[in-house]
């Protein structure tokens, strides 16, 4: 029996995910799609090392990531965890000459507990980090190790850590390098939520007794719906304002945005203001790196 | 007309403007500044007795936010860390420890004065006493946000140090001796009548269990 040209490229696929992780088989038969092997559940969260490819290539950059799934209700931290909780970290052990970059945080979500802001993630999410692959790789496979440490939260909060391993086909040629189909969808979660840069001179910050305020223009569409609009400025320093203080924004001089940020009454006012800011318009996300110096604050700034 | 219609629309969503975030109660939220007066409390300890701050004045008061489940606050007590801190202090004429939980009632970490009792007992608590804050004032009167939540105050009522026990943010016992020992530090200065160097820090743990 001949099979259709379909079939055989399903096949193919089929064979190179066997390859990568016998996880990505399993993902053709849902009945058996129990933790994958290569997962390690401790407490509340299941772990996994991923590979956003089917390979990687010596002397290339290749894009590895830490699968977390939380049990319902609990989240574990981004890298500013808020008021309390801490941050996911993940400690590599990588053969001679890889070099892991850092985590791409994802955009997080804001959590309220009992008046304290958390920010982190619920459900399935994937911390992606870039790895250097040397280029006098030899061999048909690497595998890459880490560990990786949280602290997951619900109204308590419990730490958890697991040991991890990957192994990835080495390739030599890119046509063989495909879409991690299984995995697919999480990174392009973690792409949805990876913050843009600011374009220079587009924004501006500053103090006063009364507020921090952050202003950014042209980064709204010359079309929206404003009742679909909700903002949120996430700081990558926990000491600039008060995490858990109210914000509000209005639309700026048209396609701009001014949001306005409680101050921290415990901390000197920031030099500068970095971090996030989320806008969502609807079901559409738009993270934007913010890393701005704030006027009236700084010697010689101009009041 | 171009130019009416663009400040029309800027105005209507200018007056749409959401506040994000419901006021919040007061929780954590303001504080106090450090070199301030701590705020006076009133609280009653594990053993039916009551302590305000003022009974202190002339001591170096040290102010130690617990809750016994949280892994931050576990990460001192296993291994004794905290219990020798609190020994070395308590030794010393004019300091005093006071253990502070704010968990409320059927939250995480609340325990009765009996149940407190035995968790020194079993523990080995060197704190000159743990005060029970379970409607949570005090906590949101100082601010505090995670257990641990470390307070020294001086012999004037002044707050000299908030936030963080230690740099090292983690759950791991394995961390604490090469971090640097804010509460250690800020206790020793304020003891020998020296300016606490790093004053105020972010303080990391579990949140309190308002």
């Amino acid at each position: 029996m001949k099979p259709t040209v379909s079939h055989s490229i399903f096949g193919f696929s089929t064979l190179l995910a066997v390859l990568l992780v016998v996880s990505t088989a399993l993902a053709d038969f849902p009945m058996l799609q129990l933790t994958p092997p290569n997962a390690v559940r401790d407490g509340r969260v299941e772990a996994e090392l991923i590979a956003e490819h089917t390979g990687l290539m010596p002397g290339e950059t290749t894009r590895v990531g830490l699968r977390l799934k939380m049990d319902e209700g609990w989240h574990t931290y981004w890298k500013n965890p808020g008021d309390s909780g801490l941050a996911t970290s993940i400690d590599w052990d990588l053969p001679e000459g890889f070099e892991a970059g850092p985590i791409e945080w994802p955009a997080p979500h804001y959590f309220e507990v009992g008046g304290l802001a958390s920010f982190g993630y619920e459900g399935e999410i994937v911390l992606p980090v870039l790895i250097q692959v040397p280029e006098d790789l030899t061999g048909n496979e690497v595998t890459l190790r880490a560990t990786a440490d949280w602290l997951v939260c619900k109204e308590t909060c419990e730490a958890g850590s697991a040991a991890l391993s990957i192994t990835v086909p080495v390739t030599r040629n890119p046509s063989n390098l495909m879409r991690n189909t299984t995995h697919e969808a999480l990174f392009a979660w973690s792409k949805d939520r990876e913050p843009e840069r600011l374009a220079e001179g587009y924004g501006n910050s500053a103090w006063s007794d009364s507020g921090v305020t952050l202003t950014v223009r042209e980064v709204l569409p010359s079309q929206f719906d404003p009742a679909s609009l909700a903002v949120r400025f996430f700081p990558a320093d926990p000491q600039a304002i008060a995490m858990n203080g109210p914000q509000a924004f209005e639309v700026w001089e048209g396609r701009g945005l001014r949001v306005s940020l409680t101050n921290n009454a415990i901390f000197d006012p920031p030099e500068r203001l970095r971090g996030v800011l989320v806008i969502r318009r609807g079901e559409q996300l738009q993270p934007i790196d913010i890393d701005l110096p704030v006027r009236g604050v700084a010697a010689g700034g101009d009041d | 007309m171009k130019k009416a219609t663009w400040f029309g629309l800027t105005g209507l969503v200018a007056a749409l403007a959401i506040v994000m975030t419901p006021m919040v109660s007061d929780a954590a939220k303001s504080g106090v500044a450090t070199g301030e007066a701590a705020p006076a409390f009133t609280l009653t300890d594990s053993n039916g007795v009551e302590h305000s701050l003022e009974d202190f004045a002339g001591k170096t008061v040290i102010l130690e936010w617990t809750n016994k489940d949280c892994p931050f606050v576990k990460k001192f007590y296993k291994e004794g860390h905290m219990q020798g801190w609190q020994e070395t202090y308590t030794a010393m004429d004019n300091v005093v420890w006071l253990s502070i939980c704010s968990s409320a009632p059927g939250k995480q970490g609340h325990l009765t004065a009996d149940q407190w009792n035995s968790e020194i007992d079993s523990q080995g608590i060197n704190a000159t006493a743990v005060l029970i804050d379970e409607d949570g004032a005090v906590g949101r009167t100082y601010a505090a946000k995670t257990t641990p939540h470390i307070y020294v105050i001086d012999g004037d009522g002044v707050l000299r140090y908030q936030g963080a026990i230690d740099s090292k943010k983690s759950t791991k016992a394995s961390d604490i001796d090469g971090a640097t020992n804010y509460l250690a530090a800020a206790a020793d200065a304020v003891i020998a009548g020296s300016e606490v160097v790093e004053h105020t820090t972010q303080p990391y743990g579990c949140s309190v269990k308002y």
